[in-house]
């Protein structure tokens, strides 16, 4: 059965504490059928049908269940910015997610979010969360006694974050960001995605005074980024590649780019790297993606990883 | 009309009460006015007229309802200076480094099933409006003849006119007709009194570049951000005030103006050094009045200062001495 977990503990080291537990036996073993045979960093599944596409990108990477243990209580990070075409997480594939969350025998499945109730609504993420009997956690964004200050020790620039207090009631992160062109930073995925669970306030502070004429104070937003991601560590990332904004992002309306696929992995860095390839964009011309690489996150190199393909 | 609705404060995301509060007169008004009053004192001291939307803003979303079959879908988000960093979370920078006032975003439905999602923009002055507007236009779309700039794209159009940018975007492409769009955009420009002008530096760099064909888009930039989204060896490298971009297919002009001609020239300085150290000092040509290199991706770079001005050129390697650069050249080192 489930172990024992020091919640905030998972929150800040999940990736390794599920992964060195199902290594180590001490949780219920995932099906037969669920195991790859080699190991999988990045499942890639192209297809019209993104519920499916979703399910079956989990399903590479060896189900659900290596993620997700039963009676789990998950979190889900989604990307609602509003609905212009191609800015936000496709409904679809949040749905696909939750259900597999809730097959896997999760207890509860939420979708964290300090952005306001009309974004999910507009978006149809409210309803595919209803949908699938999913609930809603709405942070008040003004009420920063609802972020819980987390010292980032290994930070360059970021020293100290504040996350939505509601995650630290849950077992299991799972980020669910959409793809896109962003204005600053060229491109928004994973990584970017995490500032969904800090404070708007902290967030404002990767931004110097000085951030629209100071190059330095680019990249040191860039850096805040990566940085935030030392005490976010999802257990698994499920990507919507389906159909986004390659220009004026991340709000839009801009050009749509539509590869119809869904990306799933663990490592952040390498599904970015991956990511940005889809409309030409190099992963070494992303600060976000290179900080985070140095920062030990991940792997930039694409042919170090292994990436497997299917079609839905 | 719809826009009576209860409008969501990006700062305050509880929904407020609305700007046709005060015109309340009947006694059920009356009640809902006590009530309003006396659950905002007691919740939350922050709750005031803030809250309400800006008569400018409320007198646009009520043009288009007014005069369309059109109603509100929900409730319009407003948000003023950083407030837009909540309502248009992470996209918020670019319109701050043009100059940022309000934005109000509202869905509307027509009354024949086409749906609208219209964002307004009031940016701090005309100039901020049209960098915005030059920011989020591509050279794909079409140009059209409403307010002072407007261009339609695939499922979505810009419109510039005086201080404000306006969206307006199908959220489901192909579900509402561009002819739909483009009725909204004339009714809604209609409703702002004031044009507007390009700012003076476009409008000097039209007039010196007037002999040659128009480029195919000119950005208006105004910092290091929208700089940066250009495709230019000298993106992040120089922190700028003012500048125009110009795209002529294969190549690239762009002027940037700075406060005197001992900052031009520190910024010259800086870059040809920054230039030299990146790539190798034999990577540079340096002459009297400027200097160029290749860059990273094998285009041929021209820089000159003229005055508090510096001009960048950028162009492939293989059309440096072509006709055409050479025109483009002439042309913008004639720039006063």
């Amino acid at each position: 059965m489930t172990e024992k977990i020091d919640r905030r503990r998972f929150i800040q080291q999940g990736t390794a504490i599920v992964t060195g537990s199902i290594v180590a036996g001490t949780l219920d073993p995932a099906p037969a059928e669920a195991t790859p045979p080699k190991k999988v960093d990045i499942s890639v599944v192209q297809g019209t049908d993104y519920f499916k596409s979703t399910k079956e990108a989990v399903k590479l990477l060896g189900g659900i269940k290596r993620f997700v243990p039963p009676k789990a209580k998950v979190a889900l990070l989604a990307n609602p910015q509003r609905n212009n075409p191609g800015a936000f997480t496709s409904p679809r594939v949040l749905a696909a997610v939750i259900e597999m969350c809730r097959k896997a025998g999760a207890t509860e499945v939420n979708c964290i979010s300090w952005l306001p109730l009309e974004n999910w609504q507009s978006t149809g993420l409210k309803s595919a969360v209803d949908e699938q009997g999913a609930k809603l956690k709405i942070t008040d964004l003004k009420n920063e006694e609802l972020f819980t200050p987390q010292a980032v020790a290994k930070g360059k620039q970021l020293k100290e974050a504040r996350i939505i207090k509601s995650l630290f009631d849950h077992d299991v992160l799972i980020n669910v960001p959409v793809c896109k062109d962003h204005a600053g930073n060229k491109f928004t995925g994973t990584l970017k995605n995490m500032m969904g669970l800090n404070s708007p306030k902290n967030n404002r502070s990767f931004h110097k005074k000085d951030w629209a004429t100071n190059p330095d104070s680019i990249r040191f937003l860039d850096q805040c980024i990566a940085d935030l991601n030392l005490v976010l560590k999802p257990v698994l990332n499920v990507v919507d590649a389906t159909e986004f904004i390659i220009t004026n992002g991340p709000f839009g309306p801009g050009k749509l780019h539509k590869p119809d696929r869904v990306i799933a992995g663990v490592d952040r860095v390498a599904i970015d790297a991956y990511c940005c390839t889809l409309w030409g964009l190099k992963a070494k011309d992303i600060h976000t993606i290179t900080m985070a690489h140095q920062l030990g996150l991940g792997e930039i190199d694409l042919k170090k990883v292994t990436i497997r393909e299917a079609n839905a | 009309m719809g826009f009576r609705a209860n409008i969501v404060e990006s700062e305050f995301p509880i929904p407020p009460f609305k700007k046709g509060v005060r015109g309340i007169s009947s006694p059920k008004g009356i009640g809902i006015l006590w009530l309003l009053i006396v659950t905002s004192f007691f919740s939350c001291p922050a709750f005031s007229s803030e809250t309400q939307l800006p008569d400018n803003l409320s007198r646009l979303l009520g043009a288009l309802e007014k005069q369309q079959d059109w109603r509100l879908d929900g409730s319009p988000q407003h948000a003023k200076s950083d407030g837009l960093f909540v309502l248009i979370n992470g996209g918020a920078e670019i319109y701050l480094e043009y100059g940022f006032e309000q934005a109000v975003l509202a869905n509307f439905k027509h009354q024949n099933g086409e749906a609208l999602i219209l964002e307004i923009y009031r940016m701090k002055d005309q100039h901020a409006a049209y960098g915005v507007y030059t920011f989020k236009t591509d050279k794909q779309a079409k140009p059209l003849a409403i307010g002072g700039q407007a261009k339609l794209s695939d499922y979505y159009l810009n419109l510039w006119q005086g201080s404000y940018v306006i969206t307006l975007t199908a959220p489901t492409p192909g579900k509402t007709s561009q002819a739909t769009l483009i009725t909204a955009a004339k009714i809604l420009s209609r409703a702002i009194e004031k044009k507007g002008e390009e700012p003076d530096l476009v409008r000097r760099f039209r007039r010196a570049t007037a002999a040659l064909a128009p480029p195919a888009e000119i950005k208006y930039v105004r910092g290091n951000l929208a700089l940066s989204a250009h495709p230019t060896a000298i993106k992040n490298l120089i922190p700028i005030g003012e500048g125009v971009a110009a795209d002529y297919e294969t190549s690239q002009v762009y002027l940037l103006q700075f406060k005197n001609t001992a900052e031009s020239l520190e910024r010259y300085n800086r870059l040809r050094k920054a230039v030299r150290k990146e790539r190798g000092p034999t990577s540079l040509r340096t002459a009297k009045k400027h200097f160029s290199f290749l860059s990273d991706e094998n285009r041929f770079v021209l820089v000159r200062r003229k005055a508090q001005y510096l001009i960048v050129l950028q162009t492939g390697e293989a059309h440096r001495n072509s006709t055409r650069f050479t025109a483009l050249r002439q042309a913008i080192e004639s720039f006063r």
